[in-house]
């Protein structure tokens, strides 16, 4: 007996096959399975190409589970780029992976973590709308931490 | 920082993620910095949903601990040191906000707050403060009826959480053995029936105590031994639990580890010039087994204060000349030597604490 496979379709309208015991590993897949059989193609709007392809290679993974932790880490280590580990988070999240999620969000916190507050905002693509009076407030408060 | 980086920016993503997911696994010292980003960062740091979040994240299995104290004597308001329990470095001392520092101790700690003792004579506390070292917060708590809940010698003062209400309480077991809580949220005492009754208590031997399958453990020292009592925090009943081998007055530690309670002791022959370690665990049943048991020979006679058991099974002590740390397996008598502290520190008035945004007024409407 062959097994199961879905599809699921990217944001910019890419195709990909995985085997169904392998796809439920995400409980948002899992529940859409669980409801209509989900013979059809599962679109995924959120989710670019690019992503779902390393999504794709997270779920195939052949892991035993006692190395599984060590893989998922080392998974995210070799995609360093915060812009892939955030748009990976952001799957993990919709498709509630948890362990992806927990391991990309973790990784890019332990990017930042040293970044100055400009790079902070670059990285991150945040405005600046504070003005220099309120962070010198901040520093004078909390000077041991800056 | 050295050397710029070369910065990809992000995709356009919705704010949850950062705000829920990512912001929440950073270390302390990194928001605090990070407040400064946007007004929205501002906010968000500041709301207790985010610190409840934090904390989720920072007493997770790997968490990193701090031990605060007061250096005594000082008249700086910056004597309050913090030490990383992992590391053995000493960061820059804090400043407390709250009068009366110069004679403070902290007395509790959990979750990132500590209970200070502000000590108005030798006998007695004119106050006691809910304290959260990171962000400053305090709350001075309403003064109980019984002037004895602020006596300076006491059986056991241990200020815990507990989730099925989500209060902060402190118990506090006077000196002649009457028990009282107090909670955060109503912001009061009340007095707890208990058949507890310890003459040959030591007093001012507070010890530290540990949360465990709901029930608080405090380890007492008694005349001639000492004695583990654990209340239920469901059925307010007390047990007491009894403790394997006898020594002399602090040389014991107790700690709450992988589940469940486990009892170091040091003792020094300083005619024989020996120092050994004992750990022991404890099952379910009250039972313990001895797991190491390793004697050394010292060289010196500097004075060694067990602070902390780390993750990776060594001591942190503090001795005449610093933190040093001491792997109870091994046969290093003087253990490796971390940092230069303060010579002498009371050990009994640490608090072991985690960094969190946690704040004593979050009851307050």
């Amino acid at each position: 007996m062959s097994k199961k496979t879905l599809t699921l379709m990217s944001k910019d309208k890419q195709l990909f096959n995985i085997e169904e015991h392998l796809a439920v590993q995400s409980v948002t897949i899992r529940n859409m399975v669980k409801e209509d059989g989900a013979s059809s193609v599962i679109p995924l709007p959120r989710v670019d190409s690019e992503t779902l392809a390393l999504v794709i290679e997270y779920l195939n993974r052949q892991q035993a589970p006692e190395e599984d932790e060590d893989y998922v880490k080392k998974f995210v280590d070799e995609r360093g780029e915060i812009p892939t580990l955030l748009e990976l988070a952001q799957a993990a999240l919709d498709l509630d992976i948890k362990k992806l999620m927990d391991a990309a969000c973790m990784k890019v916190a332990d990017l930042i973590k040293d970044f100055t507050l400009e790079e902070v905002r670059e990285a991150l693509r945040i405005e600046n709308d504070r003005t220099p009076e309120e962070e010198k407030a901040i520093r004078d408060e909390f000077q041991w931490a800056f | 920082m050295a050397g710029r980086k070369k910065i990809t920016p992000a995709p356009e993503l919705p704010p949850e993620i950062l705000l829920f997911h990512i912001l929440p696994r950073l270390p302390a010292k990194s928001l605090l910095r990070f407040k400064c980003v946007c007004t929205q960062w501002r906010s968000f740091l500041a709301t207790p949903l985010f610190a409840n979040i934090h904390l989720h994240h920072a007493t997770a299995a790997d968490r990193r601990e701090k031990l605060v104290f007061c250096t005594i004597g000082s008249t700086s308001p910056c004597n309050f040191l913090i030490i990383d329990c992992e590391d053995g470095l000493v960061a820059q001392p804090r400043c407390c906000p709250f009068p009366g520092f110069a004679a403070a101790t902290v007395t509790s700690s959990v979750n990132g707050l500590a209970c200070m003792g502000i000590w108005k004579n030798a006998q007695e506390f004119s106050d006691l403060i809910l304290w959260n070292p990171l962000t400053g917060e305090y709350k001075t708590l309403s003064r109980p009826v019984d002037r004895k809940c602020y006596s300076t010698s006491f059986t056991a003062l241990g200020l815990y959480h507990t989730r099925t209400d989500d209060d902060y309480k402190i118990l506090r077991i006077n000196a002649d053995s009457s028990v009282y809580l107090y909670s955060l949220k109503s912001d009061s005492w009340r007095k707890l029936e208990s058949e507890l009754d310890y003459h040959e208590r030591i007093p001012y031997a507070a010890d530290h105590h540990h949360l465990l399958d709901e029930s608080l453990h405090f380890l007492m020292k008694l005349k001639t031994r000492y004695l583990i009592i654990r209340l239920d925090l469901k059925t307010e009943k007390f047990t007491k639990i009894a403790v394997p081998s006898t020594c002399p007055y602090g040389c014991l530690r107790f700690v709450v580890g992988k589940g469940c309670i486990q009892l170091t002791i040091f003792k020094a022959d300083l005619s024989s010039g020996t120092r050994t370690i004992e750990e022991w665990l404890m099952d379910g049943g009250g039972n313990w087994t001895k797991v190491v048991n390793s004697s050394c020979s010292i060289q010196d006679s500097s004075f060694q204060g067990p602070l902390y058991l780390m993750r990776n099974g060594n001591w942190l002590m503090c001795t005449n000349n610093g933190i040093c740390k001491v792997d109870p397996a091994g046969n290093n008598a003087k253990g490796h030597h971390l940092s230069s502290t303060p010579p002498i520190i009371v050990t009994y008035q640490l608090g072991i604490y985690i960094e969190t945004f946690v704040s004593p007024n979050q009851y307050v409407h």
